[in-house]
Formats: structure tokens, sequence, C-alpha cells
């Protein structure tokens, strides 16, 4: 379970660049909801990814998972609840590090680290047995570097490591926004049925209408800062694009167009 | 050419006795530019600190095995300030190096109390190890080798580990690290540590092998050590660990010999430092002039 409770950031305080990033939003996602969450730009979206991953420090309210406070933890700490897959394929991933070894890291998330060996031969069985779900023939590349891997590749490993421990709270920054659209569907899916499997708790930003639409129980939209609206159940079963973007009077440009 | 040849053949052994020292400090200077992605500067500071710790501890009659382990821990310390003001004042990776080496120069006096310690009627290290007073060549470079044999393989061991790759996460992308909930900040400081902390150890085990320590024994450490770490690199590449980790002990026995080899060839021992920067220059400035990315020296700043 997250709940977000009154957040409020701003940015540049007491200038003339004074800008509210998160104006005293609530959130709650019960265990096993599945959010995307819309807004043009600057609504807030990422400030409030941020705002539970660690990334910054709100100005006032709290965020807690599962009951426990973790407004002012710094990230590594909050990783033990929260996993995350950013938008940028290179931003999840050790580049010059393997992928069994990024995936060790990953499952050690929340541990204490020792001065045992990283690797052994059980453990990369089960990384074997992992990648082999996503069918991009990783299982058999796991000493490669990841930096040798391709955009959608690498963002398909971030993904694989984000929910390997099956983190309380998973979220999702447009990740499949960098990818082309091809790959983005195979990033998707494969995300899709990852949250399905294991019931994750997901708050995945997105810009695609159509994303936001056919994944997930929950919609929420962001403007200025604040949950504009949101809908779940048969109300968002319903929904298609075009009504989407009438009631929730869509001017973005961005969003129109993907 | 006879003559050359021959003036370099014969201090073939020395030169390798004193490389095997060098080669704790291109590791320490290895561990923070490659590993860590931070360009540490300390190691100018750490390499002599060490050295006038022990010096002066050996002096006040201390048993050199407890001298040069404590002379570590201060090199450690040094390096764990490095981070330190790098992280809590957000002050340049490059800047905070260069801020703790000048502040160790001053230490380093006040720890000596002049600029050179003579240590001839003090025992040292060579001395316990072979229960003799005065240690031949080869004995030197047997307890040298097993030494530099057993730290890397050490290291390899440790970058291996769950925490040793933590660190190297934290080297190769701070956002993923903390993402997996690495603590960045613990893992730059211990790893400065460790770095400094090799420098430390070659700073004390060379001045019980030459029986003195200089204040100034630190200058221009970084840049020799550099080059021993690109030139081992090159012979031994970078795209696995163990690569990375034995390429500063085989590059400083090269190094060292090619410094001899410059000298026999009538190399001025002054115009040594120019020629090893011109070398440093050359191998990182390449690329760039090729056309290419500098991809061999991106860091933290």
């Amino acid at each position: 379970m997250l709940e977000v409770k009154d957040a409020v950031k701003i940015f540049h305080r007491g200038t003339v660049n004074e800008r509210p990033a998160l104006n005293g939003l609530s959130l709650k996602l019960e265990t096993g909801d599945f959010s995307a969450v819309i807004g043009s730009n600057g609504a807030g979206k990422s400030t409030l990814l941020n705002a539970i991953a660690g990334g910054i420090s709100i100005d006032s309210g709290t965020v807690s998972v599962d009951g426990h406070d973790l407004t002012s933890s710094p990230t590594h700490k909050r990783a033990k609840w929260v996993a995350r897959v950013f938008q940028d394929p290179l931003g999840g991933t050790a580049g010059p590090m393997t992928i069994e070894e990024n995936l060790a890291l990953a499952a050690l998330r929340g541990q204490r680290h020792s001065l045992r060996l990283g690797l052994n031969s059980q453990r990369r069985d089960y990384y074997r047995d992992l990648l082999k779900t996503l069918g991009l023939g990783l299982e058999d590349r796991l000493t490669a570097k990841v930096e040798l891997l391709s955009g959608g590749q690498r963002q398909s490993l971030a993904l694989i490591m984000a929910i390997i421990t099956e983190p309380a709270v998973l979220l999702l920054d447009e990740h499949c926004a960098a990818l082309d659209p091809k790959t983005a569907g195979i990033v998707m899916d494969s995300t899709v049925k990852a949250i399905e499997a294991a019931g994750l708790t997901t708050l995945m930003v997105t810009h695609n209408m159509q994303h936001a639409i056919e994944y997930g129980n929950r919609l929420i939209m962001l403007e200025a800062g604040q949950l504009r609206l949101e809908m779940s159940g048969a109300e968002k079963t319903s929904l298609d694009v075009e009504s989407l973007v009438e009631r929730f009077h869509i001017t973005d440009d961005k969003i129109l167009l993907s | 050419m006879m003559e050359i040849f021959n003036n370099f053949y014969n201090l073939v052994p020395v030169t390798f006795a004193q490389s095997l020292i060098y080669a704790l400090v291109a590791a320490g200077i290895m561990i923070p530019f490659r590993i860590l992605n931070f360009p540490d500067l300390t190691s100018e500071g750490s390499f002599p600190f060490g050295g006038a710790i022990c010096a002066a501890l050996l002096v006040a009659g201390y048993h050199p095995i407890a001298a040069t382990l404590i002379a570590v821990a201060g090199a450690f310390a040094a390096g764990c300030c490095t981070a330190f003001i790098h992280l809590k004042l957000k002050i340049n990776t490059l800047l905070a190096g260069i801020l703790m080496m000048t502040m160790l120069f001053s230490i380093n006096l006040r720890v000596m109390g002049k600029s050179n310690v003579a240590l001839f009627d003090t025992q040292n290290l060579l001395e316990v190890v072979w229960k003799n007073t005065g240690t031949e060549l080869d004995q030197q470079i047997a307890v040298f080798v097993i030494l530099v044999i057993v730290i890397c393989l050490v290291l390899l061991w440790f970058f291996k580990t769950e925490i040793g790759m933590a660190m190297r996460a934290v080297g190769a992308n701070l956002n993923m690290a903390s993402a997996q909930g690495i603590s960045t900040w613990a893992y730059t400081i211990v790893g400065l540590g460790i770095a400094n902390g090799l420098n430390g150890l070659a700073g004390a085990i060379l001045v019980q092998q030459q029986g003195y320590s200089d204040v100034n024994m630190g200058l221009g450490i970084l840049i020799d050590g550099l080059a021993a770490v690109i030139i081992g690199e090159t012979l031994l590449g970078r795209q696995a660990v163990w690569r990375q980790i034995a390429a500063p002990f085989l590059g400083s026995v090269v190094y060292y010999q090619l410094i001899s080899l410059g000298l026999a060839a009538g190399l001025q021992p002054s115009d040594i430092k120019l020629a090893t920067g011109i070398f440093v220059l050359i191998t990182l400035g390449l690329p760039v002039l090729r056309g290419g990315s500098a991809e061999t020296m991106k860091l933290r700043e």
C-alpha cells in the first residue's frame, strides 16, 4: 500500500522562478493497484515519482509504504520497498557491469551486502530463468556487459531488476517513451505480465493515452501539482482515447500526438 | 649501445623491487579513477603521509608491523576525508583531492618534525620477515612479490563480493546504485579510504626499504601511477574485472623498467616528469585528436 498525504514541493521558493510542482497532493494505492498517471508537462508527474522514490524531499506532507513512513529516508533506504524503472534505458542499469552482476545487485536490494561472492551457480540459474520470460535471448548472455545491449534489451533488463525483489511499490517513469514503437510494445507486454503475475502495486507515468486506458485498474490525472481526476473499475474500462481527451479537456500536444 | 644495455640490465632487479612498491600506488590510483569514477589526487599526499607516519613511529620505537599498519590507517582516513569533502561540501572531486594533499604536506612535516627522517638504527619490515639485519635485494624482491600478489588477489576477490560489486555500481551509475539500495556516500568514502590505504602502505614500505622518509617523496607520484595504469590497461585491456585490477600491477613493473631504460640511454633524471607527463597526455589525448570521444576519462565532478 502506497500513501502520499498532502505532499507539497515548491521549486525555487522565494524567487521569481517559484514553481509549485506538488501542491498538496494526496494519493492512495491499495496493495495490488496498478495505476496509470497522466498529465501535461509540468503537472508534477516526475516530481511525484521522485518524491516517492526519494530523489527529492518534499517540503511538507508524508510518503508511506505499507505503513512505513519514508518521508525523510534517502533513496537507498527506500529501495527496500520502492523499485523504479527510469525513462532513460541507461538510467536503471550499470553499463560497465555484466547482466548477471546487475541482476545480483538488484536481487540484493534492501538487504545488507556481505563479503560473500556476489555470484554463484544457484543465483545464475535463477537469473537465467527470469531472463527467459523476456524471450530476448538474454539468458544466454549473462556475462555480457550491459552497455553492449540495445535500448530495448537494457530497459527489459531494468524491468526484471525492478521486480526481482517483488517490491511493495513499483514506479514506472515513462519507461517505454525512449524506445521505438515495436520495442516499446514488447517491453510494455513484459511489464504488464510481470505486474499481474506478482500483483505488484504500481504507479506508471505515461504520455501514451492508449497505454493509460488499456493497462491497470486505475487512472490518475495530475494538473498543477494536484490530483485532477481519478477513475477506476468499470468507469475506466469503458474509456476510450476520445472520451478521455474530451473529459479531461486535454490540450497538451504531446499527449494528443502520442 | 652495449654500454647502455649493460647499465640498464644491471639495474633491472633494483628497479623491479621499487616498481613492486609503486605498483601499490598505481592500484591506489586505479581504484578511484577506474572503479569509483572519482579522479582522486589525494595520493600525492597520502603516499608520503604513510611514509611519514611509519618513519615517525619507527623512530619512536614502534614495531615495524605496527608502524606500517598505523600508516595504512592514517592514509585510509585521509582518503575518507577527500571523499567526505566532495560529498558533504559539494566541492569538485579534483579540488577536494588538491585541498587534501596540500593540507597533508603540512601534516607530514608535523608528523616527522622535519623535512626528512633517516631510519638507520631502527628495525624494518624486511628485517622482521627475514629475522636478520640488513637484507639482500633478492630477499626484498621475494617479500615484495608475495605482498603484491596477495594484495592483487585480495582486490580481485573483493571486487567480486557483494560489497565490491556494490562499490563498482557506485562508480558505474550513481542513480542506479542508490535505486538498488546502495549508499553512494558510504561506498565512495570507504572506496577512497581503501585506495589511499594502499598508497599509505606503499609509502610505509618504501621508507623502510630505502631507510629514510622525505616530505617530498610524493611529488609527481600521481602521474607516475596514472602512466603505470595506462600501460597496464594497454597490455591487458579493461574488458574484465581481473584485467582492470591486474593492470596497475603489471603496468607499474613495465613503466619503471621503461624509465630505467630511458635513464640508461641518457635521459636526465630531471626530465623524467616531463617525459611521463607527455606520455600520459598523448595516451589520453590521442583518441580525442583522432576524432573519437574522450571515453577514457569521463569522471565525476
